[in-house]
């Protein structure tokens, strides 16, 4: 999401630039550059960690429910890292949908079923 | 010719250093082939980071190496047209663009940063919600900017103006609550800056750039990023993140850094020959600044104390060092506790509280000692 927020950012700077043209503006008494966007590296890095995290989730359909439902905003390391009983789950969830997580009322149990089991196991 | 670099990542300048799932948390982190560590990332979107444990023993954290907190993903931002406006119980409404902010007296002061839940991951507790961190969200800079006071002054805030709403530039999607804190009047008057720069540099996107507030004493929620707007308000807000996030177990609202310290030498685990061990880290608080920091090689029976280093500022974190004698070989755990001027003293767990915040248990370091 970095390096598109960076890409637009750029863009929006071509095209503003471009309007103000022959204008006398301000700008030069600022730091008129975005500011520095996150080193590629990091973006990379942090993509990969998102991948594995994806590829490592435990096979089923709870799996393409999380990726369709909770990675639109967020990383599923961010649940994966997370331990809660069910009922601390439900809650979470509910919040989510709350706040416009795709989730049909019919998928819900099994989205907190799946997120609740994976670390169930030792 | 064969390119034995890691997928991904540009050989040239980085490596991969580790990507290990321990105790089901994963951990990333990027090495410079320098083998200068990078920063400990603990979710990859929108990011969060810790600075590495080797970072730590430096008074002023480097922007590359300052951890990394994201409620969303950073906001797209054009510095010439970023205004900052000042409304509701103010006298006049008040828009200045970043040239006419540059203009007011301007003050550079260093101010170290924690997230509230840093140590979160460290944390006994029944269920764990939201990143989990363990000891790197916490970092140190030197910030130039303004005091806040000196706009809000501009706006002349009138007396019913008793809580400032930070409005911000990220959000979430369509029905995600703004991430939206508000400060106290005497907070914001007297403590509050409002910054533009840090380390000398402009303030990375990441870190909030173009503007940002800093509520130094705070953890770092309180510090808004990409700030767009001051709301003058009678009440303090009542956004998801001031009325249920940051709370601890009674309700009490998550305000003041706890008294911390950490050990940044040595790293766990590490082998030492037998003789003089130097010891070194730093320590913090919201309470004013660092009386003193002992240390302790029995389990906390006896303690030592270690000398203070460097600059002295109740807005930063204090370094301290102390050289041990180690003269016999075999397993030593070294614990640091620090007290800050309001007599406040590390406890050795923390009081655990649902949302994890405010983990300052005393940091307890183990490392070998070899003939």
């Amino acid at each position: 999401m970095s390096s598109r927020n960076a890409a637009a950012a750029a863009a929006l700077l071509l095209a503003l630039a471009a309007c103000d043209r022959g204008r006398p503006s301000r700008a030069a008494e600022v730091h008129d550059a975005p500011p520095a966007a996150p080193p590629a590296a990091l973006t990379a890095l942090a993509g990969a960690l998102e991948n594995r995290t994806n590829d490592s989730l435990p096979p089923g359909p709870g799996k393409d429910l999380l990726l369709r439902t909770c990675t639109t905003c967020h990383a599923a390391t961010l649940i994966t890292q997370q331990r809660k009983p069910p009922a601390e789950w439900a809650k979470t969830v509910d919040k989510m949908v709350a706040w416009g997580a795709p989730l049909d009322s019919t998928e819900r149990q099994g989205l907190i079923d799946y997120v609740a089991a994976i670390h169930s196991t030792p | 010719m064969t390119d034995p670099s890691p997928p991904l990542l540009d050989r040239r300048s980085f490596v991969l250093a580790s990507l290990a799932a321990a105790g089901g948390v994963m951990a990333s982190r990027l090495l410079a082939q320098s083998s200068r560590p990078g920063l400990v990332i603990r979710n990859p979107r929108p990011l969060d980071a810790e600075t590495p444990f080797e970072a730590l023993a430096e008074w002023q954290t480097p922007n590359e190496l300052f951890f990394v907190r994201s409620h969303f993903g950073p906001p797209a931002v054009f510095p010439a047209r970023w205004t900052l406006t000042v409304d509701g119980e103010v006298a006049r409404q008040t828009v200045m663009d970043l040239a006419e902010l540059r203009r007011l007296p301007a003050v550079t002061v260093p101010v170290t940063l924690e997230c509230a839940g840093n140590g979160r991951g460290l944390m006994a507790l029944p269920s764990t919600s939201g990143v989990q961190w363990q000891r790197g969200a916490v970092s140190n800079a030197v910030w130039t900017g303004t005091r806040l006071s000196n706009v809000l002054e501009r706006a002349g805030i009138r007396p019913t103006a008793a809580h400032f709403w930070m409005e911000a530039a990220d959000s979430g999607g369509p029905r995600v609550p703004k991430f939206l804190r508000s400060i106290p009047r005497e907070v914001a008057m007297r403590d509050a800056l409002l910054v533009w720069e840090m380390n000398g540099e402009p303030i990375p996107l990441l870190h909030g750039g173009p503007l940002r507030l800093l509520v130094p004493g705070w953890y770092g929620m309180a510090s808004t990023k990409w700030l767009t707007h001051v709301h003058a308000r009678p009440t303090e807000s009542d956004n998801n993140f001031m009325a249920k996030g940051y709370r601890y177990g009674d309700g009490g609202p998550v305000e003041r850094m706890a008294v911390k310290s950490l050990i940044a030498q040595p790293l766990e685990g590490a082998r030492v020959r037998a003789g003089t061990m130097r010891v070194a880290g730093v320590a913090w608080s919201g309470g004013g600044g660092i009386r003193q920091v002992e240390l302790s090689v029995d389990g906390g029976r006896s303690w030592r104390p270690a000398r203070l280093t460097g600059r002295d500022e109740a807005t930063a974190w204090r370094t301290w060092e102390a050289d041990l004698p180690v003269s016999r070989p075999g397993r030593y755990t070294v614990r640091a506790r620090a007290t800050d001027r309001t007599g406040a003293t590390q406890p050795d767990t923390a009081a655990t509280n649902p949302g994890g915040y405010g983990n300052n248990s005393i940091h307890a370091v183990s490392f070998d000692v070899v003939a």
